[in-house]
């Protein structure tokens, strides 16, 4: 009876521990922007390489977290010569893989600053462009903004399930945006503004309900 | 007889070896929700207007000679009809005049594509000393003596006043209105299948398969907005060393920016030295696979396209054509 009781406690405590879920609502003022990431700062158990695809001119996924100092897998799957480089002076970030031939891979270790979105472009395709945030978190919620996420009242809903119900305290990150740091309320529904450039552009809707 | 288990790989392999060889961004017709220009400001009709006015204002130029609709003509495909323009104190300039088609789904402007965005590219030519050689705060005051402007400006932009940044602001959003969505070929895309003539029909496959074109030339807007040495030969031996003076990568030597072909037909001459005065001319140039040149894009090669390809190619990039009827605004 006390093997039971202790499997019982060994296997049934973290599913009651993993069971709050963030509704968030996404609304802009005119142009969208490409992505945002949400995560959950109280995490530190990301472990995760990543993998880039350059597909179509174009990166997949658009924007990829990592965790700090494992590999970034860039392959070129297109039928022409692509190019990855960083060249952020702010954020001390500065290297370029040169010309990739297609099926050519290319591995970068994560060694940058964690918590912001750092920007990968292709020198011959100027149009090809991908965001990478190093994190200690495992949770968190990377939203594309287009068509297809597109609600019919306009704005952009996603949710992310499974969340330690501990954590409260989140980060988002939307290129060119000011980043917004939040300590969630359970079960309150909460509205803030996004700026860009000192003028808001959006607003997000966030609820954490257990 | 290959065997089964071979077979299924190998297979696998072909399909993934010819979607890769075309594969391309889709051609089609340009999204809204696509486009690249974001301003700062609060864009409306009163901001266009201004936009406008300005865009065909002789006072941008030192000597009140040139606005920009002088080299972006509106009756010339946006272009000026020459090799190279000419500045406003009668200096040849070292470019062909770009269009300005479609820019609002761009982020790099001019042929080394040295203007992130609308605004800064609105502002170059006006700064620039070959091409109207005139300075902002000179600009700001002559603006600010037209009664005109002074409303104009409180209209557009409220309490901001006439500065750089309201006039890029106008400029770009007039430059952003400039859009052909609705040609021939965008009707065939809706449906319409008779909106092509069979050459131009034979002319899109073409495009997008034997010659080449979608390597760089794709997406709604034909182009990747990529950068890429074609091999175009400068006939003055100035050496256009192209996007590699922005950007001194080794592959960008003599490289130029992939222009949109939306309303090519009406672009006249082409290439970034303007060397090829038809739409026929540019095509024996790709089908010869370009001049000698020591860092030609590999993307580059003979094309052994027939006479009959040749004008089929031609008809179909005709078929990216929509009149734009741009009336002159009066000038203050």
């Amino acid at each position: 009876m006390k093997l039971l009781l202790s499997a019982f406690f060994i296997f049934a405590l973290p599913c009651f521990a993993f069971s709050a879920t963030l509704s968030v609502t996404y609304s802009f003022k005119g142009k969208a922007p490409k992505a945002a990431l949400l995560y959950f700062t109280q995490d530190k158990s990301n472990k995760s390489a990543a993998t880039l695809s350059q597909n179509n001119k174009k990166f997949d996924p658009l924007l990829i977290t990592i965790a700090k100092g494992k590999s970034l897998s860039i392959t070129n799957n297109d039928g022409v010569d692509h190019n990855v480089f960083v060249n952020n002076q702010q954020q001390g970030i500065k290297f370029d893989i040169g010309l990739k031939k297609p099926g050519e891979v290319a591995k970068i270790p994560a060694q940058w600053p964690k918590d912001e979105l750092i920007r990968l472009s292709c020198k011959i395709h100027s149009k090809m462009r991908a965001w990478v945030a190093v994190l200690d978190s495992k949770y968190s919620l990377v939203s594309r903004f287009n068509k297809s996420t597109k609600s019919k009242s306009g704005d952009y809903q996603f949710t992310l399930k499974g969340i330690p119900s501990e954590y409260t305290k989140i980060k988002i990150l939307i290129p060119s945006y000011q980043t917004l740091d939040l300590d969630l309320t359970k079960n309150k529904l909460k509205k803030f503004p996004l700026h860009k450039r000192r003028k808001t552009k959006g607003f997000v809707q966030i609820i954490l309900s257990p | 007889m290959m065997k089964k288990t071979l077979l299924i790989p190998f297979s696998l392999f072909l399909l993934l070896w010819a979607g890769n060889i075309y594969a391309f961004e889709p051609l089609g017709v340009p999204d809204p929700d696509e486009v690249e220009f974001e301003s700062d400001f609060d864009i409306n009709e009163k901001v266009i207007d201004l936009g406008k006015t300005l865009f065909f204002d002789n006072r941008l130029s030192i000597n009140k000679s040139q606005s920009c609709a002088t080299c972006h003509n509106p009756d010339l495909g946006f272009g000026d009809g020459m090799a190279k323009g000419i500045g406003a104190l009668g200096g040849k300039l070292g470019r062909n005049v770009p269009h300005i088609y479609n820019l609002s789904w761009n982020n790099r402007f001019f042929w080394d594509g040295r203007a992130k965005t609308l605004e800064e590219q609105a502002l170059g030519p006006i700064q620039s000393k070959a091409e109207m050689n005139m300075d902002i705060p000179t600009l700001v005051r002559r603006l600010q003596q037209v009664p005109a402007y002074r409303l104009k400006f409180k209209k557009a932009f409220g309490d901001e006043a006439i500065t750089d940044k309201t006039i890029a602001a106008a400029l770009a959003a007039f430059e952003a209105t400039i859009t052909v969505t609705n040609t021939p070929f965008d009707q065939f895309t809706k449906g319409n299948h008779a909106a092509l003539s069979p050459s131009a029909k034979r002319g899109l496959k073409l495009f997008k398969k034997k010659a080449r074109c979608v390597k760089c030339h794709d997406g709604a807007n034909f182009t990747d907005v990529g950068f890429h040495n074609i091999g175009v030969k400068d006939l003055d031996k100035t050496a256009d060393v192209g996007r590699y003076k922005i950007d001194p990568a080794k592959n960008l030597r003599g490289a130029f920016k992939t222009p949109g072909l939306r309303n090519t037909a009406f672009t006249a001459p082409y290439m970034h030295n303007g060397s090829l005065g038809s739409l026929e001319e540019v095509v024996r140039f790709y089908n010869r696979g370009g001049e000698k040149s020591p860092n030609k894009d590999k993307l580059m090669k003979k094309l052994n396209l027939s006479e009959q390809e040749i004008f089929d190619l031609v008809a179909f990039l005709g078929a990216l054509s929509e009149p734009l009827n741009i009336t002159r605004p009066v000038i203050p």
